[in-house]
């Protein structure tokens, strides 16, 4: 096991549970800096509460209660996210987080990429939008929405929202992505394209991402982590002997 | 069964067919009855208008100064119990429940069930101690009337803002934390503009009730042929009790027609009110959602 040392996320001991019972339990592991991590397991399993552990986000839900302890890299220092002098805000708006069903706000479309940024960085103007088109660039959403800016995000389609919320998170320039599965609503090309960005930014911004596919996770995955009913139950390197036949084996309890 | 639905919708429709029949029915009635009263006369009587609205002159027999009454009431009562009430309302849905969330909630149960006549004695009882106590001139007036009609409508805007934040998703909520608002961006950005048609309805009931509301002001401080207050401690007039007058005690027909007349401004009033609330949500929105 790891130091934890340089991980960009170190989670030791995390016990998460609502109203008492466990929905994820003693579950240590590291995201190292530059390794694609993907977590998969069933549904139910916990996946979406491991990730929500990371940025504090499961605080929001009443009966809530977390023990163990994560670190998050930022800034060149880890951060204790726990820590009584930890504010949770800047911990969120810096371990940037999709949602699996997407939720852009009832506002335009370019509203949703640039109150947050305003918001969140005291970005506006030119400089706020620059990054909007970088980010909807990126995502490949920029050719479909250019000419509608103004609309209401909600005339987009599920694909298209997943994406807008991508491009909301990645506009916010965080260290530390969190996704939780990433192209549930998007179609083939899309998720294709999604996919080819994550494999671009993954040596320069760490990230955790759940999968619910298995050609995903092996397209994906420098590293795997099997969730089962909240405890992990499996782990996988691509740089491990016997990759494959070790890949096929793990994930085969999984999907 | 399809003998059931049949009735089921036509329950449906009579339902709804009766409201509207019967507000046709009212304004065509105020109409027939209070129409030909209708004109300067009736706010001003016979004082140059311009003189009356800018109050070089008084009016004698007319109802621009129970007009001017009943919007300051309006206002002042709006002005408090407005913004008390949305951040009462925000404070009940979106902090943590504890001991004294409860009683809170409470007490706006117990504010919302009040009749109004109570509110009217409660600021009749304030005067009589302020007299006996702090204040030995203290009188009714604007502001007290004021007051006690905010107290009155401080429930409505309370529960209004109360409930439309809480049937808000809860995606919602969890979104604006997980980009990093802070609680207070999160409400003011996403939470508030969300249930803003939620809460327009609580400011549109809160206009109606101080516009109609008899029985508080009766009691803490408008009067007949007070003519326009000099100041917010001075006696007023107001249409709802103007209209009463003219009802209970009417000497002539055209008396009880003028009365009819008030109450023909008075409901243009309201509707105007809620118009200019309307728009007001509107352009916000609108501000809102394109920037
Ligand atoms: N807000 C919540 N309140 C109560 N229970 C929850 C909440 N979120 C998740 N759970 C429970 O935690 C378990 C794991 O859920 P989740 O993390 O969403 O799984 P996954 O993402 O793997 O499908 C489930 O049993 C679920 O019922
Ligand atoms: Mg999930």
């Amino acid at each position: 096991m790891e130091t934890g040392m340089n991980a960009a996320i170190s989670i030791r001991d995390l016990t998460v549970s609502f109203q008492g019972k466990p929905a994820v339990s003693e579950v240590s592991f590291d995201v190292m800096p530059g390794e694609l991590t993907v977590v998969v397991g069933r549904s139910g399993s916990g996946k979406s509460t491991l990730l929500r552990a990371v940025n504090r986000l499961n605080e929001c839900f009443e009966g809530c209660e977390t023990d163990g302890r994560v670190a998050v890299r930022l800034a060149g220092k880890t951060l204790d996210a726990y820590a009584p002098g930890t504010d949770p805000e800047r911990l969120r708006s810096r371990v940037g987080m999709v949602f699996q069903t997407p939720n852009v706000l009832p506002i335009s479309i370019e509203r949703n990429l640039l109150l947050p940024q305003k918001l969140v960085r005291g970005v506006d103007g030119a400089g706020a939008r620059d990054i909007m088109e970088r980010v909807l660039d990126d995502v490949g959403l920029l050719d479909e929405v250019k000419d509608r800016l103004r609309q209401p995000a909600a005339t987009l389609s599920g694909g298209q929202q997943q994406r807008l919320c991508l491009a909301r998170t990645m506009a916010l320039e965080p260290e530390i992505l969190l996704l939780d599965e990433p192209t549930a609503s998007v179609d083939y090309r899309s998720s294709e394209h999604i996919e080819r960005l994550l494999l671009r930014l993954a040596p320069t911004l760490p990230m955790l991402v759940v999968s619910h596919s298995l050609g995903q996770t092996r397209a994906l995955a420098d590293r795997v982590i099997l969730i089962r009913e909240g405890s992990l139950a499996g782990e996988w390197r691509r740089t491990s002997p016997d990759a494959d036949t070790a890949f096929d084996e793990l994930l085969s309890s999984a999907f | 069964m399809k003998a059931g639905y049949r009735l089921f919708t036509s329950f449906c429709w009579v339902s709804a067919l009766l409201p509207v029949a019967g507000v046709c029915g009212l304004i065509a009635f105020l109409l027939r009855q209070g129409w030909d009263v209708l004109g300067l006369k009736l706010f001003f009587g016979d004082t140059p208008p311009l003189d009356a609205i800018f109050g070089f002159a008084p009016v004698w027999d007319g109802i621009w100064p129970a007009c001017f009454g009943t919007l300051a009431v309006i206002a002042l009562a709006g002005l408090t119990a407005i913004p008390l009430g949305l951040f009462c309302g925000i404070h009940l849905s979106e902090f943590p429940r504890s001991r004294f969330t409860g009683l809170l909630d409470f007490c706006v149960n117990l504010l919302a069930g009040m009749p109004s006549i109570l509110m009217g004695l409660f600021g009749f009882a304030l005067i009589l101690f302020l007299r006996h106590t702090l204040m030995p001139n203290a009188s009714t007036g604007l502001l007290l009337s004021g007051f006690c009609m905010g107290l009155l409508i401080l429930p409505y805007m309370v529960k209004a803002t109360q409930s439309s934040l809480a049937g808000l998703p809860d995606d919602l909520r969890l979104m604006g934390a997980g980009l990093g608002f802070s609680k207070s961006q999160a409400i003011r950005h996403i939470l508030l503009p969300s249930a803003g048609r939620g809460i327009m309805g609580g400011v549109v009931l809160s206009i109606g009730r101080a516009a109609e509301d008899t029985a508080v002001i009766m009691l803490t401080g408008v009067v007949a042929n007070a003519g326009l207050p000099r100041g917010l401690f001075d006696n007023y007039e107001a249409l709802p009790f103007f209209i009463y007058t003219m009802a209970a005690e009417y000497q002539s027909p055209e008396e009880l027609q003028r009365g009819f007349g008030a109450a023909l401004v008075l409901l243009a009033l309201t509707t105007g009110l809620f118009l200019a609330a309307h728009g007001l949500h509107n352009a916000m929105e609108k501000r809102w959602k394109r920037g």
